[in-house]
């Protein structure tokens, strides 16, 4: 028998009280009568045998102490698991990051799940269909409607944990729907932590389907996790770099933790943080160079006895941030015009740039060459790639058009300090346009004060512009200073001639708080059941059956009562 | 027992008697003899051995026989009281009612006193117990009273008829026979009522009873406890119960009165708030019918 509502049963100590109060209400007045043949001849019609009288009395007791128990038990809403379940059963497993933290015997969370799903497995019935999802990342059916033992086993024993969040609301909703396929006997099961995002939708959505049982894996855990990493150049405009940090501390006390910064194994820097309970902080770490490489940002704590599995930190996965950042090729810049004191210098500034002032253009450029034309563009340029400084605003290639109403933040990822959008393939707010001329198919955005240099080159130009960078300094609006804004657009110019500007590379994001945060509060999963036998068999409530018999037994007793007469 | 004022009021009282009994001594009441009274009763024939200061002289000289002058004889009348002192009579809720039994005693016996008449009270439970002996006269009242007040209930069940029977054997002379008492006595009165008729005596029964015990009001499950016998029962009482009881009780009322009354017994019953005085009254309201 399982009971939905256990504390309930704390209500077992009124039965004594009851059969207290049994004994009380039996306990006979004495009077003295001047003589009782009166009161015999009376109840002699409905007199009985003293040995009924007492038998009557024993019965009435046991029915009142029966009933008390009855009320109790239903109380604590029982639940018959008495037989099999042969219904289709959806088995849903929370295989996300969250999953990967260690149990205080050193187990994972996702290892205790492989066993419980290995549990229910060996204890189905043969009838009885099993469908295993996993969410982790995104709703993924590992293996379908299938009764065969082995073939369930083999793929519990395969799954794995991923490093992505649960995407539990969208993998139930699935799940729903393949129950209702297979019938309203159908039931579901989801296997998780608890810990994923969306979760009062999720709770709403157990409670709300009968079918859905919640089983709660794992303990309420301590966790400190790397929530973000984000090595990018630095956005003031000069040619540094930095890296953005975002730590949170999930446990219940203060923790001393380093954030250590490597490339290629050589330790860059490292950042001490002292975190209070529940503190979260974001940093800025300087660097003044991230060329290509591998670069790591990892937690590293002074107790040793922090990386153990019952310290504070019980999720070893979301300390290490692992990113490989491109190298940087050197351009061989070739300027060529009306060449401006400003530009060659901001040119000559780019640290992965060689500049040489060209009286020609080249027939042909490499790879690496960038051809900066200051002043108008002539009407035959070399393949390679091209960029045009103050192109006037009606050129033989170019009309200087109207300015850009649309934002081109369409796929923002809040990095915690700035937002980064990957400018690829976007447009910009105020941003003239400038229209291709005629023959040229291209449409073609140029830059804005307020960020930086972004290129947009249909690729279905037939003369292959995308080799073609149009700088254009003539926007009335601007409110950046030329000399402020030189090295900016240079070094967007030039790394976008060294292939890095669409590059997402520094963007890094290591988990979500709802899956480093590893702490259950029970009170979230009240009522939704922690009882694995519970799940692989059928519960059958039976509190409104006690309750039925408690009612009859209080007839009984009631009738038996007034029954009572002379002994 | 009773105050000044009180014991005037009962001398206007008597206690009726249907039957004429031969009296030891003078008294108010009409004597089952004739012989030396001043009233008129009957004539006879002359019988050799007759005094001749009987004779009739005026009939003789208008019909020339003799005839003697009979006289109505006036005497005493014993009156024995059989008072109950069982258990029932005095127990707990019951209390009053042996005091109330006293009472009746008391105050009859001061009316028969006061008329010339004979009193003596045999006190009564399961057998014969303390006795008044047979006395006349208004200055025996305080030693009846006295006696009265000694009396105490006795553990010991109601046997009438078997009571009746021992005493009886002490009785000469018959006379009024007033059984004072509840009657709970499962056999009843019928042999009691039949004894005393039998030895000539004239029964008069006064039956006494508490409310509670024609009325009980309350219910509950109670071990309800024969005062004589110690007899337990327990008992569930409802309002059923006791509607139950009541009419039982009624029938058990109407049973002893019926007992009384189809034998020629006066029968008088009394529920112990009833005054004292309006029941002694309804008890002596026909004091004119016996004499």
């Amino acid at each position: 028998m399982i009971f939905s509502n256990a504390i309930a049963l704390w209500l077992a100590v009124a039965i004594p009280i009851v059969v207290y109060a049994y004994f009380i209400r039996r306990k006979t007045r004495e009077r003295v009568v001047s003589s009782n043949f009166l009161w015999r001849e009376v109840l002699a019609r409905a007199a009985t045998p003293t040995r009924g009288f007492r038998a009557r009395n024993i019965v009435s007791l046991l029915l009142a102490a029966t009933i008390a128990t009855a009320l109790v038990l239903a109380a604590a809403r029982p639940s018959a698991k008495n037989a099999v379940d042969d219904s289709p059963l959806v088995v849903v497993l929370d295989n996300s990051a969250s999953m990967s933290a260690l149990e205080p015997n050193g187990e994972s969370r996702f290892q205790r799940a492989k066993k419980t799903l290995a549990q229910i497995v060996a204890n189905k019935s043969d009838a009885r269909d099993v469908l295993l999802m996993t969410c982790g990342g995104a709703p993924n059916v590992q293996c379908g409607f299938t009764r065969e033992h082995s073939a369930l086993r083999g793929v519990v024993e395969r799954l794995t944990p991923t490093s992505e969040p649960a995407a539990a609301l969208e993998t139930l909703r699935r799940a729903l729907f393949f129950q209702r396929l297979r019938g309203d006997d159908a039931r579901i099961l989801f296997v998780s932590d608890g810990a994923f995002q969306d979760r009062d939708d999720v709770l709403a959505l157990i409670r709300e389907n009968p079918a859905l049982a919640f089983l709660q894996i794992g303990e309420s855990r301590d966790n400190v996790a790397l929530l973000a990493c984000e090595p990018r150049r630095s956005p003031t405009g000069d040619q540094s770099f930095e890296t953005f940090v975002d730590v949170a501390n999930f446990s219940e006390n203060d923790v001393q933790v380093n954030v250590e910064f490597t490339l290629n194994g050589d330790l860059l820097d490292v950042l001490p943080l002292n975190l209070q309970s529940r503190e979260r902080v974001r940093k800025i770490v300087k660097n003044e160079s991230l060329d290509g490489g591998e670069f790591v940002a990892r937690l590293a704590f002074n107790d040793a006895e922090s990386d153990q599995s019952d310290g504070p930190n019980a999720d070893l996965e979301d300390d290490v941030v692992v990113t490989t950042l491109a190298p940087f090729p050197t351009v061989n810049v070739l300027l060529y015009g009306d060449v401006d004191q400003y530009v060659a210098t901001a040119l000559q500034a780019q640290p992965n740039a060689t500049v040489s002032v060209v009286d020609a253009i080249p027939a042909a450029l490499d790879e690496n060459d960038l051809l900066v034309i200051v002043g108008d563009a002539p009407d035959a340029l070399p393949s390679g790639k091209i960029a045009f400084v103050s192109p006037a605003s009606d050129s033989a290639i170019f009309t200087l058009g109207d300015e850009i109403e649309e934002t081109f933040v369409e796929d923002a990822q809040d990095s915690g300090l700035t937002r980064y959008a990957n400018l690829s393939g976007r447009t910009l707010r105020g941003v003239r346009e400038l229209r291709p001329a005629e023959g040229y198919v291209a449409t073609v955005y140029a830059k804005t004060p307020e960020a930086p240099v972004a290129l947009e080159i249909a690729p279905s130009d037939p003369r292959d512009v995308s080799r073609f960078y149009v700088l254009n300094f003539a926007t009335a609006d601007a409110s950046v200073a030329l000399q402020t804004l030189f090295p900016i657009v240079f070094t967007n110019l030039v790394g976008a001639a060294r292939g890095v500007q669409d590059q997402d590379w520094n963007a890094i994001r290591s988990r979500s708080v709802a899956e480093s945060d590893l702490r259950v509060d029970p009170a979230l999963f009240a009522g939704l059941g922690n009882e694995v036998e519970a799940l692989a068999r059928v519960k059958r409530p039976i509190w409104s059956a006690l309750a039925i018999v408690a009612l009859i037994l209080t007839l009984a007793e009631f009738y038996l009562y007034c029954r009572r007469r002379v002994e | 027992m009773f105050d000044s004022q009180t014991l005037k009021k009962f001398e206007y009282l008597s206690l009726a008697s249907s039957k004429q009994f031969a009296g030891q001594t003078s008294g108010e009441r009409r004597n089952a003899k004739l012989g030396g009274g001043v009233e008129f009763a009957d004539y006879r024939n002359y019988a050799f051995g007759d005094d001749v200061r009987n004779l009739d002289w005026n009939v003789y000289a208008r019909f020339e026989a003799l005839y003697i002058k009979r006289f109505q004889e006036e005497g005493d009348i014993p009156v024995y009281f059989f008072l109950d002192v069982s258990t029932s009579m005095g127990e707990n809720e019951t209390a009053a009612k042996f005091d109330y039994a006293k009472k009746v005693v008391g105050a009859l016996g001061y009316v028969s006193l006061m008329r010339f008449d004979s009193v003596a009270v045999f006190t009564f439970a399961d057998d014969v117990g303390e006795t008044f002996p047979l006395s006349r006269g208004k200055e025996k009242f305080l030693p009846l009273a006295e006696f009265l007040e000694t009396l105490r209930p006795r553990r010991a069940a109601t046997k009438i008829s078997h009571s009746l029977q021992n005493a009886l054997k002490k009785i000469v002379k018959p006379g009024l026979a007033v059984i004072v008492s509840d009657c709970f006595d499962a056999n009843g009165l019928d042999d009691s009522i039949e004894r005393l008729l039998a030895r000539r005596f004239e029964p008069l029964v006064l039956q006494i009873y508490a409310p509670e015990e024609a009325r009980p009001n309350e219910t509950g499950d109670f071990e309800l406890i024969d005062a004589e016998t110690g007899e337990r029962s327990k008992v569930t009482i409802d309002e059923s119960t006791i509607r139950r009881y009541q009419k039982r009780f009624d029938a058990f009322l109407a049973k002893t009165r019926e007992s009384c009354v189809r034998r020629g017994a006066r029968y008088y019953s009394t529920l112990i708030d009833v005054p004292f005085e309006n029941f002694l009254l309804e008890v002596a309201r026909d004091v004119k019918v016996g004499r």
